[in-house]
């Protein structure tokens, strides 16, 4: 082969083995093929009577916050703090050593609170050892008297979040004594009271770093003066928040979260047309609440919604993978949650059954309490809205 | 540089293997844009050789006229701006419009062939931007609706040379081939998710073609082909029922190719096909219809060397022909195209490279129109023991 003709060949390569640039301007319908693509409209409201909401699905002591308040919108909430024990002698040397108590700090830390009412106070008292989860708001509240306080953290107007500190020290250090039988054990009870009803959230054991903190300075019995002065720290063994029992199920609501934090499903059906054949572009559920929401200001939390996989009733298991939520602020009253994934979830040869479970995130730690209401209601029902496209015929030439 | 050529060679092979068959907003309705059958060499001269060419797969009385075992790789770039109502665009695409491996049988008057060639080509992607308005609010959207695919023709052929003069031939046509079609919307809007729509059609048919070559006078030569393609059976998404059926066209070429001079060859020829034997069928598909084609070519071919007519020949072509498949009901599609090519043989005449530079344009009404260039490679490989 001549040169040049290898030249030639090389060019030619290049210039025929360019990569394809297909796009042309449409001018649809009346170039395209088979039509337009058509997208409806439709609304779904929810079954009615299929709709129930069910409390003690979550436990009060797996909560992220500590929540107490003092009346108004937020109700009454307390909060009890079960400290691990203290125990009565301290390991130094390799030796289990008695000691004497010098102080004793309790911390709390404030994680949300409302800044528009002032003099906050937050009352500690002692409880008796023997509270437990059974204890009822009343029986609580009726235990934080006088004889039984510890001390109050006045929290400075200014601040609004961090560590707040109870200090005993002296005489009141009689107030934290522990007689023989009680083995160590320490409950706390919080109340609050401040310039106006109001209410704060306090950060719980699963917060972490931000959990209640009951610290001992002690002096150890050992010779040693370097080493007499040590610190015990304990954690809660448990904590929760206690409030009076929300108001029954209300005719036409569904509480979601709440005290203790309840779950509503509700139903829906879905016709055929839907079912089988629409593509889904958006869903989007609609709810309203029974009143505005209550909480404090800047609060956040979520309504969870999800698919279910299966209906068992209130123990319905849920789709990890099917679900949407929106944040709910104080003050809202009405909610869209986009659900295309959960709807979608309804279609197909093996779909789930067409119900949704609203939760609350975080359960039991947040005063916003939406009240949603029900189909029993005469307005503001569960509906779906949903936009959805029917097979696109365009098949044709 | 072999080396370079070589490796070349494999990129170019391996490159585009999605970047098949022609586009063009010509292709969106019907079957497609037309494929031509042709090679290199007979598209520089505008369409007009295919008739006495063995390269092509027009006429398979051509095929006697291979002196021996012959396979052809034709390649080619197209780029073009289209126009319509909803403004324009530049686009560009590659393809492989024609392969054929072909020769005599040793011994016999019969030589045989086998082709591949674009029949129908349906790639496209159109695009288009609007406001829809679910739930009463307006949101922008994005329309696109992509084609990939088309309808491609392998040819079985075999020529009966009763003298060096007199050559008849008959083809047997399997037509096949899919479209993969996609229809997606996106949204300005997140809250809506975007909807793919696909479907996938698939075809079949078969058709038989018969041809005659003759040389009736020295620098004189006439070839003519009937070629009547059957029912073209739709189906849709792999299902096993037929969708539709397609009748398809009864084809009627012509060609005449004179010695006007020593050195310079004339060579002229028409086509017909009757389309509108498919215009029911697709209408019944939802295309807007079907017309009879016709089509005219001419080139002329001056040799620089007559001993060695394929060394760097100039070519000329022009070429009319109307488009069988309408866009919109109305006037029906034309095309006018111009071309030069040459080509030139090495390594003994065993290899040889043909190129086509097409300046075409193409119309509907006022509305629709196209135009742009198609650069087309031809590479063949003979078996040894040619002479020329």
């Amino acid at each position: 082969m001549r040169r040049w003709h290898s030249w030639v060949v090389v060019v030619v390569l290049l210039v025929t083995a360019c990569t394809q640039k297909l796009t042309a301007p449409a001018d649809c319908p009346a170039l395209c093929p088979g039509g337009q693509s058509t997208f409806r409209d439709t609304v779904l409201d929810a079954v009615v009577g299929q709709d129930a909401s069910y409390a003690g699905f979550s436990s009060s002591l797996d909560a992220i916050g500590l929540l107490v308040s003092s009346g108004g919108g937020y109700g009454e909430s307390r909060t009890v703090v079960k400290f691990l024990r203290r125990g009565d002698s301290i390991l130094v040397k390799d030796t289990m050593r008695a000691f004497t108590v010098d102080s004793v700090v309790i911390q709390l830390t404030l994680a949300k609170r409302d800044t528009t009412v002032t003099d906050l106070v937050l009352g500690l008292y002692r409880l008796p050892r023997t509270t437990d989860t059974l204890a009822t708001f009343a029986t609580i509240d009726a235990a934080m008297t006088p004889a039984n306080l510890l001390g109050e953290i006045t929290v400075p107007n200014s601040v609004t979040s961090g560590g707040q500190h109870l200090t005993l020290a002296g005489a009141d250090l009689a107030k934290i004594a522990f007689a023989p039988g009680d083995s160590t054990d320490l409950a706390v009870g919080v109340r609050l009271r401040a310039s106006g009803p109001t209410g704060v959230r306090l950060g719980s054991l699963l917060t972490g770093a931000s959990a209640p903190l009951f610290t001992s300075y002690v002096k150890a019995a050992i010779a040693d003066t370097a080493l007499q002065k040590q610190r015990l720290n304990r954690n809660p063994s448990q904590n929760r928040t206690v409030r009076p029992p929300d108001v029954g199920s209300t005719a036409g609501v569904l509480p979601v979260g709440g005290f203790p934090a309840s779950r509503a499903f509700v139903r829906f059906f879905l016709p055929l047309y839907l079912r089988d054949s629409a593509r889904i572009v958006r869903a989007t559920l609609e709810l309203t609440a029974l009143q505005p929401l209550v909480g404090i200001p800047g609060d956040t939390a979520h309504i969870d919604a999800r698919a279910v996989l299966t209906d068992f009733g209130p123990k319905s298991p849920v789709a990890s993978n099917a679900s949407g939520a929106v944040a709910i602020l104080p003050g809202m009253s009405t909610f869209s949650i986009e659900l295309v994934s959960v709807v979608r979830a309804w279609q197909g040869s093996t779909p789930l059954p067409p119900i949704i479970r609203l939760g609350l995130d975080p359960e039991g730690s947040t005063f916003l309490t939406p009240l949603i209401r029900s189909t029993a209601a005469l307005t503001g029902r569960p509906k779906l809205r949903l936009t959805y496209r029917l097979p696109f015929a365009f098949e044709g030439f | 540089m072999r080396r370079v050529v070589v490796l070349l060679l494999a990129v170019w092979g391996g490159a585009p293997v999605v970047a098949r068959a022609q586009s063009s907003q010509f292709g969106v309705r019907g079957l497609g844009l037309p494929g031509r059958a042709s090679s290199a060499h007979t598209l520089g001269l505008g369409g007009a050789f295919g008739l006495f060419d063995a390269e092509s797969s027009l006429n398979p009385a051509a095929l006697g006229s291979l002196a021996q075992t012959t396979s052809l790789f034709t390649s080619s770039a197209s780029w073009r701006k289209s126009q319509n109502p909803a403004g324009s665009a530049s686009a560009s695409d590659a393809r492989f419009p024609q392969i054929l491996v072909g020769g005599p049988i040793p011994k016999t008057p019969l030589a045989v062939g086998i082709s591949y060639s674009t029949y129908a080509d349906r790639d496209f992607t159109l695009v288009s931007s609007g406001v829809a308005s679910p739930r009463g609010v307006p949101v922008k959207v994005t329309d696109t609706l992509t084609s990939l695919g088309g309808i491609n023709d392998l040819r079985l052929a075999v020529a009966y040379v009763v003298t060096p003069r007199v050559l008849f031939g008959a083809g047997l046509h399997f037509l096949t081939g899919s479209n993969r079609l996609l229809s997606r919307r996106a949204w300005e809007d997140t809250s809506y998710l975007a909807t793919a729509e696909r479907a996938e059609l698939s075809y079949q048919g078969v058709g038989f073609s018969a041809g005659v070559l003759l040389h009736p006078a020295n620098g004189l030569a006439i070839a003519g082909t009937i070629r009547q393609d059957g029912k073209l059976d739709v189906e849709r998404d792999s299902s096993s029922t037929t969708t539709g059926t397609i009748k398809l066209p009864l084809t009627l070429s012509g060609a005449v190719r004179l010695r006007v001079h020593s050195g310079v060859e004339l060579t002229g020829g028409v086509t017909r096909r009757n389309w509108s034997s498919a215009d029911a069928g697709l209408r019944e598909e939802g295309a807007v219809g079907a017309s009879n084609t016709f089509e005219a070519t001419g080139g002329l071919e001056l040799l620089r060397n007559r001993r060695r007519p394929t060394q760097m020949p100039l070519r000329l072509g022009v070429r009319y022909a109307e488009l069988p498949f309408l866009l919109t009901r109305g006037t029906q599609p034309k095309e006018w195209g111009v071309s030069v090519g040459t080509g030139f043989r090495f390594s003994g005449d065993r290899g040889g490279i043909d190129l086509a530079l097409e300046r075409f344009q193409r119309k509907q009404g006022s509305d629709y129109r196209e135009s742009g260039w198609v650069f087309t490679v031809g590479i063949s490989v003979r078996s040894a023991g040619f002479r020329p």
